[in-house]
């Protein structure tokens, strides 16, 4: 699987698959850490074409955070639908991750 | 009542197959968008429970799933002939940033029955969700 990506200054911006489950997260979460690596750990996680997602796929979204935290970067996310956005709230990451509906305001959170 | 019947081979891409059909077996059964999102979620979890814990031994015993959908109800029956006696978790020992754990919160979350019967032969875990949108 390859990420579609884009930079904004010094921010990366990286659009999640249309469903983000337990098939896919191993690959997903080794790509990101690579960009981490290689590209920027100030990261938008964009989750608007997200349609589906379970407890693997909530996991890259910590382990995104938990690596880029760890090199002094920080994560927000951008754009969840209503149903993506309920089970954040269910798993309480909305008191982990700030959320944002504009790309812009997700890169500001970063700068 | 409607009903949808399959096997599920274990492995994560054949679960998200089976949660792909179930969602859409509750499109086409007319329930809300956000229902079949939950639903589907907790099956995920559910499914992807089995596939992770289960036994080495047991591996290619598919599990057997029903999904009836009822008047205000939607309920998942998954028969697992290899599951092995056990507790259901704990659904508050995750914190903030551990990356698992969070299958069963969202299961206890929003299922009303959470069900595991030990069966003579494997186990049968059931449940059950009431419909928002009756």
């Amino acid at each position: 699987m390859a990420l579609i990506y884009s930079s904004q200054g010094d921010v990366l911006f990286v659009e999640l698959p249309t469903r983000l489950v337990m098939g896919v997260a191993p690959e997903v979460r080794n790509e990101i850490k690579d960009l981490i690596t290689q590209r920027s750990a100030r990261i938008v996680l964009d989750l608007r074409e997200v349609e589906f997602v379970d407890s693997s796929g909530l996991s890259v979204l910590i382990s995104t955070l938990n690596s880029a935290k760890a090199v002094g970067g920080d994560v927000v996310l951008l754009g969840p639908r209503a149903p993506v956005r309920s089970l954040i709230e269910l798993t309480r990451l909305h008191h982990v991750f700030q959320i944002f509906d504009a790309p812009d305001a997700a890169a500001a959170a970063l700068g | 009542m409607m009903e949808f019947n399959t096997t599920v081979p274990r492995d994560a891409l054949a679960v998200d197959a089976a949660v792909a059909a179930v969602a859409e077996f509750l499109r086409e059964a007319g329930v809300a968008e956000q229902d079949q999102f939950q639903a589907g979620v907790c099956l995920a979890e559910a499914l992807n429970n089995v596939v992770e814990h289960g036994s080495a031994e047991a591996s290619r015993a598919p599990m057997a799933l029903v999904c009836r959908l009822e008047p205000d109800w939607i309920r998942f029956e998954i028969a697992d002939p290899a599951g092995g006696p056990y507790t259901l978790p704990d659904p508050d020992a995750v914190d903030g940033l551990s990356e698992g754990g969070r299958g069963w919160l969202i299961i206890r979350g929003w299922m009303q029955q959470v069900e595991l019967r030990q069966e003579s032969v494997g186990t049968r875990l059931l449940l059950g969700m009431r419909r928002s949108d009756k």
